[in-house]
């Protein structure tokens, strides 16, 4: 029953995607009213249909329908709620459904949007573009990852018995069911990744409108906003999970799949900065279309590595045939994308009614930058020109790390690997760069500065930077290497940057309208959220790599065999091996060790790093699972090597890393930034053009 | 004592072994390859980690040999201990497991061949970007000032300097 309305809710959205994809085009080319309602009926109609298709999943999960294909794949009555209602995602159909049902929630988010009349040209066009990925997304589901597929209850109990599964199911995937980020991490990447076609609809909607007002700029940089402070919090709460759960006490070993999330991050943020050059200064416009297009195209690609197997890797469980249809798919998108862009960009040149006199700037030649508008070193333009080339670089290295072992397995039947060595050459000198810059932009105006004056911005961060090195190096300890001291010193240079830009504003404001310093800040903030929700957002990533590079410097770790009741010294701990305890829940098994610690004589608790087993699971091997915990100085991680069947001894390693806390602060402080800069501002009845104020800073000739 | 001049004297009198090397032979934990002075015993734990995250795990293929808490790369690991304990350098034992499991096992590929692409790749990218940026850059002191100054009134403006004047009339904006 629940198989025939589930195929039929996604047929039903498959149709509703290809009629509205069609209509959209109608709509677009003729400006045909009629066309454009169905449209828009059809993206609602498609939204519906496929959240509902995903209601009904969850439903036939929590009910254990063990008729439904998915349900029989990942389900088992003996598992918490909870965890049924994640393993929505635990497995490749579902999780591609999954994944259809997201991009619902963003086709409605776009219904909504672009209701307004102002984007009366471009809504169909959006519509069109979006919902032909959704016509992908839902063929996938509704023929190669069908999740709704009849199983017949006799044949399935055969083949349970055969394979040793438990009459009350397989449930999902051990790895899942092991800590609660599971339940969070994969939805927030979702969210990331499927939002980028909302950026990447609105871009092709522009090239195929012909037409780009500064107008249109908002919601393109404000989708791009929502989606990129998901994926921000997505990549760091999958280190977290890695962390807190895989036992070697790191958060990123540049993976397959860790890059893929990565590489739209990088592509993106590359996209906010450019579009703010192109926002204010008309410049660089063609580079950013490329930007949001190639962000998108990325987060395909890692759907791609994810989800086909195509590495063997950690994430990869799903192996499937699926791979294929997605290369063909994204291959279509980039071909499509380069055509667009080659064939039409040019009819943007066409005067911008909003922009007035700076039409005249405006990329006349489709170049990457119009001759004359950069007008020297020292403006803001040109520092976020120089951070979109590392950022440009940094997105190409790990696409030519991640991909070059494919390639010459493929070309050459060589198999060879790129791993964390590799990445950390150029990853290291690129983050140092890239957080310098992130005190360089913020504190130059738009156009230019004189030397002088420019030379002074950069001092007390400069100086800044020095104390707080030469402040942390002290009393840590100093490093062999090069890098942690200038990563921490462009740390302290970029956070002072960033703060005096903000307090500078404060102090203008309280001197000008001579407002206390309370009612300044406020007015600062939400006059200007979108400087704020930035600096908000480059405070985040300065804590992230503040803490990243104290947290590996100073890592200490060591292997210890303990006897029961032994005790051993590790650091300043003194620890206890206090014997192992069994322990028996519904759904799994744990062997639990148990550690007493102590530090100078204070008691710091009994750890409890475990064994895990999984009833039912597809893998027999247990699930070693640390024990983490974290004081905002320093984190204890306890990781269990071998327990011996005699109970008598214990293998474990121990693993000490300062501020590692510090490296997770940074997903809520980027994520708010995001919003915040994202937040439409009040409605204007005459929009200042935005070219009025940049030139101001170079009023005087140079 | 016995067996190293045992050893010395086996080393002396099979001189047409096919090894060049000229040790002991149970000092040789990789056949025919002689180690040197060994490590201070405290630092044979660091150099293992960190010459063992540099190898790959051959079976679980997603981590190195140190983070890995796999069998195989449990074994990995102590063989790696006992070669730099033995004195054995970096260079000969990322060979010795070279050539027992093949260069997929090299997390930091050989710079050698066609793998220099992969070196010399972001090079060029950078490369092309900055030359880009040369080339527009080449246009800016031909053009004067496009775009039109907008001044707020003066009397605001007093006493400020370029600056302070731009932040003002960002932040005054209705």
């Amino acid at each position: 029953m629940i198989s025939v309305l589930g195929r039929g809710l996604v047929m039903a959205a498959l149709l509703f995607a290809t009629f509205g994809s069609v209509m959209g085009f109608v709509a677009g080319a003729r400006y045909s009213k009629r066309a454009w309602q169905l449209t828009w009926g059809s993206a609602l109609g498609f939204g519906f249909s496929i959240l509902g298709a995903n209601a009904l999943m969850l439903y036939a999960l929590l009910t254990h329908d063990f008729e439904v294909a998915y349900v029989a794949q990942v389900g088992s009555t003996t598992v918490p709620w909870y965890i049924t209602v994640i393993s929505l995602w635990s497995s490749l159909e579902g999780s591609i459904l999954f994944w259809g049902g997201t991009l619902g929630v963003y086709v409605l988010a776009m219904v909504i949007t672009l209701r307004k009349p102002e984007y009366r040209e471009y809504a169909p066009w959006t519509l069109h573009v979006m919902l032909a990925i959704a016509v992908f997304f839902a063929l996938l589901v509704s023929s190669i990852a069908n999740p709704f597929a009849w199983v017949d209850p006799a044949s399935l109990a055969v083949e349970w018995r055969m394979r040793g599964v438990p009459s009350t199911g397989p449930g999902p995937n051990p790895l899942l069911q092991n800590h609660w980020l599971m339940a969070v991490h994969p939805p927030t990447l979702y969210l990331g990744y499927v939002g980028m076609a909302a950026p990447y609809s609105l871009i092709c909607a522009s090239l195929l409108a012909g037409r780009l007002d500064s107008g249109w700029m908002g919601p393109v940089r404000r989708w791009m906003l929502v989606p990129w402070a998901f994926l921000s919090v997505g990549i760091v709460l999958g280190g977290w999970w890695s962390y807190a759960v895989l036992g070697w006490g790191g958060a990123w070993a540049w993976d397959p799949v860790e890059n893929a999330s990565f590489m739209p991050w990088l592509a993106g943020t590359a996209f906010l900065h450019s579009a703010m050059v192109f926002q204010r200064r008309g410049l660089l416009r063609d580079w950013t279309l490329s930007l949001g297009m190639a962000t998108f195209l990325l987060t395909m690609l890692g759907t791609f590595m994810t989800r086909s197997g195509v590495f063997n890797s950690v994430h990869s469980f799903t192996q499937s045939d699926i791979g294929p249809t997605f290369l063909a798919f994204i291959g279509a998108t980039f071909c499509y994308s380069v055509v667009l862009l080659a064939t039409r960009s040019h009819l943007l040149d066409r005067e911008d009614k909003n922009l007035g006199a700076l039409t005249m700037v405006l990329g006349r030649d489709g170049k990457l930058s119009t001759q004359g508008v950069i007008r020297g070193m020292l403006g803001r333009d040109f520092a976020i020109l120089v951070q979109n080339a590392l950022f440009t670089v940094f997105t190409f290295t790990v696409l030519l790390g991640t991909t070059y072992p494919l390639l010459l397995e493929a070309l050459q039947d060589r198999r060879i690997s790129v791993g964390e060595p590799y990445f950390d050459d150029w990853a290291v000198p690129l983050g140092i760069a890239i957080v310098f810059m992130m005190g360089v932009g913020p504190a130059l105006p738009w156009g230019r500065s004189s030397p002088e004056k420019a030379v002074w911005k950069i001092i007390p961060p400069a100086v800044f930077g020095s104390i707080a090195t030469v402040g942390i190096y002290t009393a840590m300890g100093w490093p062999e290497n090069f890098a942690p001291i200038l990563a921490i010193w462009v740390c302290g240079y970029a956070l002072w940057a960033n703060l005096s830009e903000f307090f500078g504003p404060v102090r203008a404001r309280m001197g000008a309208h001579s407002e206390n310093p309370v009612q300044a800040t406020l007015k600062v903030i939400v006059r200007g959220r979108r400087r704020f929700g930035g600096h908000l957002a480059h405070y985040g990533v300065i804590l992230a790599v503040f803490a990243l590079t104290l947290s590996r410097t100073y890592r200490a770790e060591q292997d210890f065999n303990i006897p029961l009741e032994g005790s051993v010294q590790f650091e300043s701990y003194d620890i206890r091996f206090a014997g192992t305890e069994l322990e028996k829940l519904d759904h799994r098994d744990s062997v639990v060790a148990q550690f007493a610690v102590t530090r100078d004589g204070v008691d710091l608790g009994t750890y409890t790093p475990r064994m895990n087993y999984f009833r039912g699971s597809r893998m027999s091997d247990p699930i070693w699972t640390p024990d983490v915990r974290s004081t905002p100085f320093s984190d204890l991680y306890f990781s269990l090597i071998e327990i011996p069947q005699d109970g008598k001894t214990v293998q474990v390693k121990f693993i000490e890393r300062p501020f590692m806390l510090w490296a997770w602060v940074s997903a809520p402080l980027i994520f708010l930034g995001a919003l915040i800069a994202a937040w439409p501002a009040r409605r204007r009845r005459d929009p200042v053009p935005v070219a009025h104020v940049a030139p101001i800073a170079e009023g005087e000739p140079a | 004592m016995i067996a190293l001049l045992l050893g010395a004297t086996l080393a002396i009198a099979a001189p047409q072994l096919p090894s060049a090397a000229s040790c002991p032979v149970e000092q040789q934990l990789i056949p025919a390859v002689c180690p040197g002075p060994p490590p201070p015993a405290e630092k044979v734990d660091e150099l293992t980690r960190v010459l063992g995250r540099k190898l790959r795990c051959p079976v679980c293929q997603g981590s190195n040999i140190t983070d890995s808490p796999s069998t195989t790369a449990r074994a990995m690991f102590e063989r790696t201990r006992q070669l730099i304990a033995g004195g054995y350098d970096e260079e000969q034992i990322v060979e010795y497991f070279v050539d027992k499991y093949g260069e997929f096992i090299l997390l930091d590929p050989q710079s050698s061949g066609f793998n220099l692409f992969l070196f010399v790749g972001p090079g060029l990218a950078f490369g092309l970007g900055l030359a880009l940026a040369l080339k527009s850059m080449i246009g800016w002191r031909k053009e004067p000032g496009a775009a039109p100054v907008v001044q707020p009134p003066p009397e605001i403006t007093e006493g400020l300097d370029d600056y302070e004047r731009q932040l003002l009339a960002e932040l005054s904006r209705k």
